[in-house]
């Protein structure tokens, strides 16, 4: 009893431990994953592997974790995945837990949160690309993790409203008196992908000083470290409408008949053409349209399915796997890849910035300090 | 002399071993020891050790060093306005308001209920609980539907504007005002059940005696029932009060948009953020916060003498006369309570049939999320295995999770009544009384690591509803106690002795006498237990795995899909398991709830 209650105590209190080197390399040799993943993969032997291995368990934070499902079913109706849709911060503290208890079940993720992936999973994640999409997933999508698709962020507003030109033409119009309690935030501590929006371009100086100049005609004078960090004091001090979600912004954006403008992510876009909302994103805006917010595709290291893990990527990187997202407003991060859906074609023409992995992981802490302290 | 001194301590000691409450009490404290002291020390521990995210701030440390740094956060540094004080204040108000104000209706209506002839009494009950069965957000949703305005950024006219043209100030539709309002509406419930069956057990010669003495009626109530009904109100008072400290749901959808933060909204911020650190800071005050005022209560009862109301002799039962406003007054109470109680569960389904969200013309109703197939890859609520799988799953643990709060209810509720005053009972009290603080997400956590391996000769409950159960157990803990507590309070001690002059066996005392004298509090404990647990979300969303989903968390993924159909039939699918439970509850015990 004394014994099972000490080991009951000191069980949690075990950070979460990074597989132990051998074990790891272990696995991924077994796996063929990683440093040994072959040039070519033999896809029958993968599937009679995958036969013999318990059902693939794979976390997303999306809620259509199981269409994807049903099409893989179609072709390998023997083979059992089991999807589970769940937020972030439970989809990570979980794996952190099972980790650090030995357990290892989960084996594929799929989350929008590159911050955290990286924060708490480096060591463990696999990004495993199928040899056939090795040419058309460019090189920044692969490392350090496989951007799956994409969930582009920029600024949106009433087409009805303003039926012929944006409001918006340049990012800092946002901070002018024109725009006071003008503009919608869904509060980035509510909201991961409008918080990576938000990190990303606090962390740019000189696009953002650029644009400041072209906008204002004069030089920046700054209180923060960078003109983005600036441009976010700023908005701040403008009086922004701080709601609870992007949904909130979308509504109110379709209901408003005056001056408004709100942030949103591009997938939030699929309720337009079902006439529940009624919005759409600023075109030719400087410095740019849009924040490329990946969306990533990992294997878990030490799981018990790498090869039916690896039959899942293959298929959620393929036009009908990926359908279910591809189609509704995620672009792929395949260069080959066309939309089918006309709505979703003007993504291909917005300008785009991506994220420096290296800068989230830097500063967002500072970032979710500072807008606590200054909303 | 040192003989006799070692006499005299050792002797009651090996006596006391030997008492019944005793032994059951020893018993409660080593399972609360194992399932709630070391998951709160586990959280206790972390606020003190640097979590891995924060080791940029701290180069050359490591994750697990002890530090200080998060109470610092939290107490003393630029943010801990904004994250500490200010919630507090707002939580503090929030907690006292709605409590009071629960307290004085639910116990009014307990009163009206139990101990006059007014009539509708059953509807009347099944209004007061319809809103506590409903998951949190809904009547929160539903206020907002009611009342937010065009005014308000947010956009559409709610439902109000829209019919009458009325538009109300902002402070009605966001922020402390509705919170109160919307928590009262939600949890009122637990004042007016444990009164109520507090009430109901009461000898009622007691009463009868005041009233021939020419007692009035406000005397007797005051003189009379409350002294009697004191531990239901203590109890309800600190459940409620509890409840309010940890409360999310209600502040996180009406005080955000005015940019009231609560403690608990806070804290769920800083989790879905990752800053597991000053999520445990806030734990452990908010345990504190609770600790302190279940110890004040509990000194207030420990000095009362006795509080048996249930003694062996019957009494009759009659009900005080309303008189000619009777009828009237019936009338006015159904409506009061009828509204919150049918108002969001009307609007939730009349949005599980439209196609769209409030499109009311004749071809925007459907029956598809209920019965359909493929709608945008989902098939309807009752035709989905998936879903029926959750639906089972979700019966079924609150069902047993229902069945062992009763066994806990009685054994802790009898361990705290006997031993009222001496320290192992205010200590069963008070750890019983933890798991209702720690935050849903942080405690799921907690089991997760404890439970995901196999310990000692047990084999690993990881991915098995016996994990869920025991988990939700633990969390349900404190309706358990508290609901026992008060029903083993009201049997008076003589009749455990009369029983024991009869047979030395006191599981036979326990069966034939204690268990059916507390059969009200028993149900209460059972049906209590059983509502939280299916309509649980923060917890059981870190526990489950493919196969043993619950309703909650398949509903979450809806809403995110902006599919609230969906998610509105699941919510009153939740309504009619909870309903099955109480009949349940009451075909075991016969008694009407």
């Amino acid at each position: 009893m004394k014994h099972t209650l000490i080991a009951a105590l000191a069980a949690p209190l075990a950070f979460a431990a990074p597989l132990h080197a051998q074990q790891f390399e272990a696995w991924m040799q077994e796996a063929q994953m990683g440093d040994f993943a072959p040039a070519q993969e033999d896809w029958d032997a993968v599937l009679e592997a995958a036969l013999s291995e318990p059902p693939l368990q794979v976390y997303m934070t999306s809620s259509r974790v199981n269409q994807p499902i049903a099409t893989f079913n179609e072709i390998y109706p023997d083979l059992v995945v089991e999807g589970v849709n769940i937020p972030a911060a439970e989809m990570f503290e979980r794996v952190r837990r099972e980790r650090a208890s030995g357990n290892f079940n989960i084996g594929l993720l799929h989350a929008d949160d590159p911050e955290r992936y990286l924060q708490q999973f480096g060591d463990a994640l696999v990004s495993y690309v199928p040899p056939e999409f090795m040419d058309v997933i460019p090189e920044n999508a692969r490392n350090p993790l496989l951007t799956y698709r994409y969930l582009p962020t920029g600024v949106t507003y009433n087409p009805a409203t303003f039926p012929d030109a944006s409001p918006v033409t340049n990012i800092w119009d946002l901070t002018t008196e024109e725009f006071r309690g003008r503009v919608l935030i869904a509060d980035p501590l509510q909201t991961g992908s409008i918080l990576t929006y938000f990190v990303t371009l606090a962390g740019l100086h000189d696009d953002m000083a650029a644009a400041y100049e072209a906008r204002f005609d004069a030089p920046i004078e700054l209180r923060e470290e960078t003109a983005g960090m600036e441009w976010a004091r700023r908005l701040l001090e403008n009086d922004p409408v701080i709601v609870g979600g992007t949904r909130d912004v979308a509504e109110a954006i379709t209901n408003s008949e005056d001056l408004l403008v709100g942030f949103n992510n591009f997938s939030r876009m699929r309720e337009v053409p079902t006439g529940r909302y009624n919005f759409t994103f600023a075109m030719d805006m400087a410095p740019f349209d849009m924040v490329n917010l990946p969306t990533h595709l990992t294997v878990m290291a030490g799981n018990p399915s790498p090869n039916a893990a690896k039959l899942f990527v293959r298929h959620l990187l393929s036009d009908e796997g990926g359908a279910p997202w591809f189609e509704e407003g995620n672009p792929s991060s395949r260069t080959d890849w066309v939309p089918q859906t006309e709505w979703i074609q003007p993504i291909l023409q917005h300008s785009k910035v991506d994220v420096d992995y290296d800068h989230l992981l830097a500063a967002t802490d500072d970032f979710i300090d500072f807008w606590t302290i200054n909303r | 002399m040192t003989i006799s001194l070692d006499h005299r301590i050792s002797r009651p000691w090996r006596q006391n071993l030997r008492r019944p409450h005793v032994i059951v009490g020893v018993v409660v404290l080593i399972v609360l020891f194992a399932l709630v002291i070391i998951p709160v020390a586990e959280i206790a521990f972390e606020s003190l050790r640097l979590q891995d995210r924060d080791l940029r701030r701290f180069p050359g440390a490591e994750a697990g060093d002890w530090t200080l740094f998060y109470w610092e956060r939290v107490l003393a540094s630029p943010l801990s306005q904004r994250i500490f004080y200010q919630p507090l204040i707002n939580t503090m108000i929030v907690t006292i308001g709605y409590t009071a104000l629960s307290m004085v209706i639910g116990v009014a209506l307990a009163w009206l209920v139990a101990r006059t002839d007014i009539p509708f009494k059953g509807l009347i009950s099944a209004c007061v609980v319809l809103p506590y069965i409903l998951p949190a957000w809904t009547i929160a949703l539903a206020w907002t539907t009611m009342f937010r305005t065009d005014s308000q950024t947010l956009g559409a006219a709610g439902f109000l504007q829209t019919v009458t043209g009325l538009s109300v100030p902002d402070w009605v539709t966001f922020g402390l005002f509705p919170i109160i309002l919307v928590m009262v509406m939600n949890y009122y419930a637990y004042a007016y059940l444990l009164t109520t069956a507090a009430l109901s057990s009461m000898n009622r010669q007691l009463e009868e005696a005041a009233m021939m003495h020419g007692a009035s009626l406000w005397t007797i109530i005051r003189r009379v029932n409350l002294p009697l009904v004191l531990p239901a109100l203590v109890s309800s008072f600190v459940l409620t009060f509890a409840t309010g400290l940890g409360a999310f749901g209600v502040p996180y959808l009406l005080g955000l948009p005015a940019d009231v933060q609560v403690m608990a909204t806070y804290l769920y911020t800083s989790t879905t953020l990752g800053r597991y650190g000053d999520a445990y800071v806030l734990t452990v005050i908010l345990i504190a916060m609770a600790g302190v005022t279940i110890l004040l209560t509990s000194r207030m009862i420990g000095l009362r003498q006795s509080f048996a109301t249930l003694t062996g002799k019957a009494g009759s039962s009659n009900l005080v006369p309303l008189g000619r406003y009777r009828r009237a007054i019936g009338i006015g109470v159904v409506t009061l309570v009828g509204i919150p109680a049918f108002l969001p569960l009307g609007l939730m389904a009349l949005q599980s049939v439209q196609t769209s969200i409030g499109n009311f013309t004749w071809a925007g109703f459907t029956l598809d999320y209920w019965v359909g197939t493929n709608i945008r890859g989902f098939d309807g609520v009752l035709v989905d295995p998936r879903m029926q799988r959750a639906i089972w799953n979700t019966f079924f643990i609150s069902l047993v999770v229902g069945v062992i709060s009763v066994l806990a209810a009685f054994a802790a509720g009898y361990a705290v009544a006997k031993g009222r005053g001496t320290r192992m009972a205010a200590l069963i009290e008070q750890l019983a009384f933890v798991p209702y603080l720690v935050p849903g997400v942080a405690l799921g956590a907690v089991f997760l690591a404890m439970f995901s391996g196999p310990i000692g000769p047990f084999p690993s409950i990881y991915g098995t509803l016996t994990l869920l159960i025991l988990a939700c157990f633990v969390s349900q803990l404190p309706f358990a106690v508290r609901a026992g507590t008060t029903a083993m309070m009201q049997i008076a001690g003589e009749l455990e002795e009369a029983g024991a002059m009869h047979t030395r066996n006191w599981l036979t005392i326990a069966r034939r006498l204690l268990i059916p004298l507390a059969r009200r509090g028993l149900l209460v404990a059972f049906v209590l237990t059983f509502i939280s647990t299916a309509k649980e979300l923060n917890l059981v969303i870190m526990l489950v795995t493919p196969r043993t989903e619950m309703l909650s968390t398949v509903a979450i993924g809806f809403m995110d899909l902006a599919m609230e159909q969906f998610a509105n039939a699941i919510a009153l699918v939740l309504v009619a398991i909870t309903l099955v439970g109480a009949l349940i509850a009451r075909m075991a015990g016969g008694a009407k709830l």
